[in-house]
């Protein structure tokens, strides 16, 4: 919409874009450290070209001098699947080693992707003190850079998904439709993540050093490799006690062709209504005095 | 109107406790918690002043008296402890040669990443590309990553940043260390543009010469107090008889 106003401001031959004062206003509010915590989640979100921007250079850089490439991420997705379908693949409950490939990738992939946004969600404001102390930009660009980073490589592997799923045979069906729900509750709490543990992670390191060990316990506590139907006992406890599960269920189940449990819903949708009130708490505690903490 | 007001401003650092080291200090701007550990630093402390339109300013001091971290506050980066700061216009600045780049990234992708971090879109950060390039003049190296460039290449480079943006209030600390003579020639006159294009200027350095020649008033520091503000010549002499002379004691 901007762009194309922008556009046709260039035909008319004396029309400079940058004199356009209702973009110099814009930009006015947005260079500014924002008046208030609110206010600075939705000028990040204005900024979105600019978290898309740094999102992708981090993606390029990070495989930048790897031969393979962005193919690595690939690469040791698809090693893990199958070290597990080779070492659990028998004790999974009624499923072929096929089916269990696709449990496995399905699960994986929305794990890999929270994991990875809890654990670099530490270091958002703490590992960009140079970012903080050279612009007045909003602080919350850098929780939208890092779930639209990881968000990327997740999307390197949904085509294993779906592989998998089409050699399976999961039929098309109005279940499917559950993935979207999937998807928005991933970014949602994916920023609250980001805002949580980023606003910890600046003001201790500590927690920086505490979050990878716990997301660590956390993949064995969560079914991803093993069960969630068949778990008895302290593991189906923990399965049901655990939010991770219910949020990895609701993205699961559709692509194993079934539907989510109405537990699933309340469980995930509970977790990140409390996650994003958590969130917002402490990154109001921690905006202003962020740049003086980094 | 552009203007910059602060009124009693003050801002500390923390000290981190895991790093607290015990202190024997008679340093007043050393906040001491438990047992004698260092636990705040008190950088600046009640400043009150007003710049606007038109004002050249210097800032002066020795090391350590504050002027960094007053530039960051005036450009908004932090944000004061006590006290009001007023900001009214578009702020651009070039503090140190490191923050706000990525290295891995061509001095080209920088140009664009520093454009959206100003609130530009993509199409109009290409109209002024050519602007950006041919002023900071450094050939292919554009196409380059950032981290292969001298110290020299990245100021120019930043500098023709910091600048094209239009800012109303541009802020630049020690920036003239890595230019050459005739960089630092086309930098002044960028600068003096700026500046008649009704905007506030302020530059700190050690550099008597290029203060005399860029600003017209001075504004000195010492531990994190404004000692005088004021024109720059009467400022800057004080200052050079009191600190760089040895020949006057400090007025209190």
């Amino acid at each position: 919409m901007h762009m194309v106003m922008t556009k046709s401001h260039e035909k008319t031959a004396h029309a400079d874009p940058w004199k356009d004062p209702k973009a110099e206003e814009r930009r006015r509010i947005l260079m500014q450290r924002p008046p208030s915590f609110v206010a600075d989640i939705a000028y990040s979100f204005q900024l979105h070209a600019m978290w898309r921007a740094l999102a992708w250079q981090d993606l390029i850089q990070r495989y930048r001098r790897s031969t393979l490439g962005i193919a690595w991420i690939l690469f040791s997705y698809l090693l893990l699947i199958a070290v597990f379908v080779l070492v659990f693949g028998r004790s999974s409950a009624g499923r072929t080693p096929l089916e269990y490939s696709l449990y496995l990738a399905a699960g994986l992939l929305v794990w890999n992707y929270f994991a990875a946004i809890v654990t670099k969600g530490v270091a958002i404001f703490s590992g960009n003190a140079g970012w903080i102390r050279s612009t007045p930009a909003p602080f919350a660009v850098l929780a939208f850079r890092n779930v639209y980073a990881n968000l990327l490589e997740a999307v390197v592997c949904v085509p294993v998904v779906i592989v998998f799923a089409a050699i399976v045979g999961v039929p098309i069906s109005p279940n499917l439709l559950w993935i979207f729900l999937a998807i928005f509750l991933l970014l949602v709490n994916g920023i609250s993540a980001g805002l949580l543990f980023g606003s910890i992670g600046a003001w201790s390191n500590d927690f920086a050093q505490l979050i990878p060990a716990i997301m660590r316990i956390a993949f064995f506590a969560t079914p991803v490799f093993w069960d969630y139907e068949t778990a008895a006992g302290s593991r189906l406890i923990m399965a049901i006690f655990n939010p991770m599960s219910h949020l990895i269920e609701i993205a699961r189940a559709p692509i194993l062709g079934g539907a989510p449990t109405p537990l699933n819903c309340i469980v995930a949708l509970s977790f990140t209504i409390i996650m994003a009130v958590l969130a917002l708490i402490a990154f109001k505690y921690a905006r202003p005095r962020l740049a003086a903490w980094v | 109107m552009t203007h910059l007001r602060l009124k009693n401003v003050g801002f500390s650092y923390p000290i981190r406790i895991s790093q607290g080291i015990k202190v024997n200090s008679d340093d007043d701007r050393i906040e001491l918690g438990i047992h004698g550990r260092a636990r705040r630093f008190q950088v600046l402390r009640d400043l009150t002043f007003n710049l606007e339109v038109g004002d050249r300013v210097a800032i002066i001091g020795r090391n350590g008296s504050g002027k960094s971290t007053l530039l960051r506050l005036l450009h908004g980066a932090l944000t004061p402890e006590t006290g009001t700061l007023q900001r009214e216009g578009k702020t651009d600045a070039l503090f140190e040669l490191n923050l706000g780049i990525r290295p891995q990234a061509s001095g080209y992708q920088n140009i664009f990443l520093g454009g959206l971090m100003r609130g530009y879109t993509k199409p109009e950060i290409e109209t002024r590309l050519d602007d950006v390039i041919g002023f900071a003049d450094i050939g292919d190296f554009i196409h380059l990553p950032m981290e292969t460039y001298s110290a020299g290449m990245r100021m120019r480079l930043l500098f023709a940043l910091a600048t094209t943006f239009e800012p109303e209030i541009l802020l630049l600390d020690e920036w003239v260390s890595a230019g050459d003579a005739q960089f630092r020639k086309r930098a002044q006159k960028r600068m003096n543009d700026h500046v008649e294009k009704a905007g506030i200027l302020v530059l700190a350095s050690h550099s008597a010469t290029l203060l005399r020649d860029t600003c017209n008033r001075a504004l000195w520091l010492e531990r994190g107090r404004i000692v005088a503000f004021g024109d720059l010549e009467p400022v800057f002499t004080e200052f050079d008889a009191v600190i760089q002379k040895g020949t006057k004691p400090l007025p209190s």
